[in-house]
């Protein structure tokens, strides 16, 4: 076996080709890197300017109504993390900051994408880019003939003579095949983790991550290696091996995500945002509304708070009842766009399964939701971010109504906090789940790719000895 | 010779059932991408009808309530609601601002899934700084659609090398190229006329079945003649590119496996590596100004704002003296002072954005000239500009939008200050929004740099080939 895995680099190296293609994704990879690395320093410089700017000017308000500084409100920025250099995922069509008001729970806005012309659409080079797309594509390249170049050779009834085993025969190949590209991989993210670990002011950056990341794109190479080789055994000649594997990897890379978009778009369609927003002012309406006494549910509340205290009226309750109450109003909205949001979260869950459900027929797919979400670039953590912030906006009111529930005097008017209060305010914080929570999420996407594994390499051991 | 020629090509296409593959292929794909691109554009007109519903329901039921008034009735809103109230109207009920898609959209998605398709501009509030996209999830926008588009784009090609990668080179293989050597015809002369044949039927075939699928899923699309032919010529200007490309391969490679190994090399090239690299390097030698900055400035100048509300307002007074009026109620008083802040802060806002949107219009511009280098780009930005899904067409929208909001204000705010109500007549006569497409095609300009980057590479690359009658260049 070692005879034939050398034999087969030994050729590889000799090949023109594979010098060629190797040479420009290489190239691609470098471009990749550098322009990522910069621009992944200017969008971490910029997070963390507005991200101070914005608390300096939350804190120097000075002397001010509490109620008016909630309206006036803060931001919430995303958080640049360190493997986003790495793959972009879904942060181009995210937006990195959401508006945190009172009474109003706010989209993250500002999409890098909806700034771009549609260039962008085609995709950005970026170093998972050349490893998604064009790696398997090397793999093909290396592997089609591995076969077939001995049929057509007329060399294969010549090697079954010198009784090689067919299995040791299929397995030589195999690792000739996928070991040029796992020896690159392996290099490129020992690159990625040095560069990145020598970052400055990197956030949230990991080996095991990284590790986790090297494993599942060495896996799916694995895969393609497979199929490659599987689909050499299979056919006659190396240009219909060529053909197929291409086609293979055009239906698993192009054409399955984009025919699940129409699916998923179909079965799981979105509201429009206005909508969606009208939806929520309708369940406002009949809500309780922070501004507005005479509502229902503020009447009930005005009741069980004055039952509870045992007084009789809203005077002579200990503290200032119109910060309590519009707390509590806040408290009540906010639970509005709990429900709505959750119904959202659910859609965008349903139509993310469509796509996992059409990982059958594609590994690209699970390899792609794996990898953004171990990159922290994915919708998921997206998700996990609006929450965090949608969290921290109720604890801001929560922190400037109550200013005025235990400081105002009742019934008055220009009641203004002091301007160091500001500062007390925790500031937002946002950390990434962590790796174990992350595998656990993608338990169905892990199992997709080892079966994607398990039935080929199954297939080649079978077909290797009908030979 | 030349019919000799296409006889006997026509014969050979049929025997090897190419022409039935291809057939059925662009019929699926084609049916398959229409059907999709067509029930994208039935969402959107969808969630543009309910939205027009909506707003239809609320109108009548103001309707009715100024019926009510206008009889004298007594109504139980609260003042902040009351439809007379010129602010109530612009405030609450505002109107709709929408952009219908055209004709041809669903051939490509474009930008279509990113913005929204309608807005409703207040009669106060940050009119200036609306977002404009809409709800999605964005792993939809990573993977993008299956459209025309995209079948035009990425596969059409992939099945012309299909189709012609090893037109010559096959004869080598089988060993009939030196035969062909010995006829009274040049070795490219011959391989010309056979691609041109090919060439021919692909193009009809695939218009034809395009056409088809168009006639049966999105038939609305024949109403606008010029832009089917537009659509029709850079198709077939496309399809001539990859023709030219597989025609030089053919020459100066010809052998089968290179030929297809170098196809798809430049196809992964053009349509891929590309648009990709160029879109990278673009956003980092040009980068979109920062949004997050932008956002710094524009609080520090809302707090510098709210600080300094009081002064403004003689200032406004001063320049709008028509809204001057002797009156001491308390509501003039806070709309005196609403409006003036407002515009104070849309004055110091405007030239922060102005710069912004000058910054990434250029930034834009840079991207865009970069399109010539690959006519996949050309192409996508066609297909996008004839569909009405450019981003040219939604930054008009938003142009137009924005427009429209000072519209209302301006009908509204006077009406305001000199104390009128909204009468059912004037409720009648609001000012309503147009969408115009004021975005002209450029089809022919995409056409034409496609079209013209084929002589340069044949010229350029087989120069040497095409002059030589003899085929000695060829290695035969």
């Amino acid at each position: 076996m070692k005879n034939i895995i050398f034999k087969e680099l030994k050729e590889l190296t000799r090949d023109g080709r594979f010098k060629i293609v190797l040479g420009i994704s290489l190239i691609l990879l470098v471009i990749a890197s550098i322009t990522g690395i910069s621009q992944y320093k200017k969008n971490n410089e910029q997070y963390v300017a507005s991200t101070n700017t914005e608390r300096t000017i939350w804190e120097t308000q000075g002397d001010k109504n509490p109620h008016s500084a909630a309206h006036y409100g803060t931001y919430a920025f995303k958080p640049k993390f360190a493997l986003s250099l790495f793959d972009y995922g879904v942060t181009k069509y995210t937006g990195n900051s959401i508006f945190l008001e009172a009474h109003n729970r706010n989209e993250a806005s500002f999409s890098e994408a909806s700034d771009q012309t549609s260039l962008a659409r085609f995709g950005t080079l970026s170093i998972n880019f050349v490893l998604m797309y064009l790696f398997p594509l090397i793999i093909i390249l290396i592997g089609y003939n591995s076969y077939t170049k001995e049929k057509e050779h007329r060399t294969f009834t010549l090697l079954k003579s010198q009784g090689v085993h067919p299995v040791k025969l299929a397995l030589g190949k195999w690792f000739a095949t996928f070991i040029p590209i796992f020896i690159l991989t392996n290099l490129i993210f020992l690159t990625i983790g040095l560069v990145l670990s020598n970052l400055d002011n990197l956030a949230f950056f990991s080996w095991s991550s990284l590790l986790t990341l090297f494993a599942s794109y060495s896996f799916y190479y694995l895969i393609i290696t497979t199929l490659t080789v599987l689909i050499s055994m299979w056919s006659k000649s190396s240009g219909m091996a060529l053909v197929s594997s291409l086609m293979l990897w055009i239906v698993f890379s192009f054409i399955t995500p984009k025919i699940a978009t129409n699916v998923a778009n179909t079965n799981h369609p979105y509201p429009s945002k206005l909508e969606f927003e009208s939806r929520i002012i309708e369940d406002r309406k009949n809500g309780l509304d922070g501004h507005n006494p005479w509502n229902e549910a503020a009447k009930k509340l005005e009741e069980e708070t004055l039952r509870e205290y045992g007084v009789d009226s809203l005077h002579k309750l200990p503290f200032n009842y119109a910060g309590y109450r519009m707390q509590k109003g806040e408290e009540h909205e906010a639970l509005v766009y709990q429900k709505h949001y959750a119904i959202l979260n659910d859609i965008a869950l349903n139509q993310n399964n469509t796509y996992k459900s059409l990982s059958f027929v594609s590994p690209f797919v699970p390899l792609r939701f794996l990898s953004m979400d171990l990159a922290n670039t994915s919708d998921n953590l997206h998700w996990k971010f609006t929450q965090a912030a949608e969290q921290y906006r109720i604890e801001t009111q929560k922190f400037l109504n109550y200013d005025i529930k235990d400081n105002a005097k009742v019934g008055e008017r220009g009641y203004k906090m002091k301007a160091d209060k500001f500062k007390e305010l925790p500031k937002f914080n946002f950390t990434p789940p962590s790796l174990s929570q992350i595998l656990k999420e993608n338990r169905s996407n892990l199992l997709v790719l080892l079966l994607w594994f398990v039935f080929p390499f199954i297939g080649l051991i079978i077909t290797s000895k009908k030979l | 010779m030349f019919l000799n020629n296409l006889s006997y090509e026509i014969k050979l296409l049929k025997r090897s059932h190419w022409l039935l593959i291809l057939l059925i292929s662009t019929l699926v794909l084609f049916a398959f991408a229409t059907f999709n691109g067509e029930k994208n554009v039935e969402k959107r007109r969808n969630d543009i009808s309910i939205m027009q519903n909506e707003l239809h329901k609320n109108d009548s039921i103001v309707h009715s309530a100024l019926t009510k008034i206008e009889n004298g009735e007594q109504l139980d809103i609260p003042y902040s609601q009351l439809p007379t109230e010129p602010m109530v109207i612009g405030y609450r009920h505002p109107r709709l601002a929408v952009m219908q898609p055209e004709a041809l959209s669903f051939i490509s998605t474009g930008q279509s899934d990113m913005y929204t398709h309608f807005k409703s501009p207040t009669v106060y509030g940050n009119n200036f700084a609306l977002d404009y996209s809409e709800m999605v999830n964005p792993v939809q926008l990573l993977f993008g659609n299956f459209d025309l588009a995209f079948v035009i784009i990425y596969i059409l090609p992939l099945m012309i090398i299909a189709f012609t990668f090893n037109v010559l080179s096959k004869e080598k293989e089988l060993g009939t190229l030196r035969l062909l050597g010995a006829q009274p015809i040049a070795i490219t002369r011959w391989l010309l006329q056979k691609m041109a044949i090919r060439y021919i039927l692909f193009t009809l075939i695939t218009l034809i079945v395009l056409l088809l699928a168009i006639g049966i899923f999105s038939a609305k699309a024949f109403s606008e003649p010029i832009n089917v032919i537009g659509l029709i010529l850079i198709i077939a200007a496309y399809i001539f590119f990859w023709f030219v490309l597989a025609f030089v391969i053919n020459i100066k490679i010809n052998n089968s496996a290179k030929n297809a190994l170098a196809l798809i090399g430049l196809w992964l090239l053009i349509v891929l590596v590309l648009p990709a690299t160029i879109n990278q390097i673009g956003n980092s030698i040009y980068p979109t100004p920062s949004r997050l900055k932008m956002i710094n400035e524009i609080r520090l100048i809302k707090k510098e704002n709210e600080e300094k509300q009081n002064e403004i307002m003689s200032e406004y007074l001063r320049i709008h003296p028509e809204l001057a009026q002797e009156n001491d109620d308390l509501k003039l008083g806070f709309w005196h002072n609403y409006f003036a802040s407002e515009k104070v802060m849309e004055e110091k806002t405007k030239p922060l954005l102005a710069e912004y949107d000058q910054q990434l219009q250029k930034q834009q511009d840079l991207i865009s000239r970069f399109k010539f280098v690959s006519p996949a780009i050309m192409m996508q930005q066609a297909l996008n500009k004839l569909a009405g899904t450019s981003e040219q067409h939604y930054n008009d929208y938003k142009k137009q939008v924005f427009e429209f909001s000072t519209t209302w204000r301006n009908y509204l705010v006077p009406m305001l200050f000199k104390n009128e109500k909204i009468t059912k007549a004037k409720f009648n006569k609001l000012p309503k929004f147009e969408y115009q497409n004021r975005i002209s095609s450029d089809v022919w300009i995409n056409f034409l740099g496609i079209f013209l980057m084929c002589p340069i590479i044949l010229l350029v690359v087989t120069r040497k080939q095409l002059k030589d009658k003899s085929a000695q260049t060829l290695s035969l």
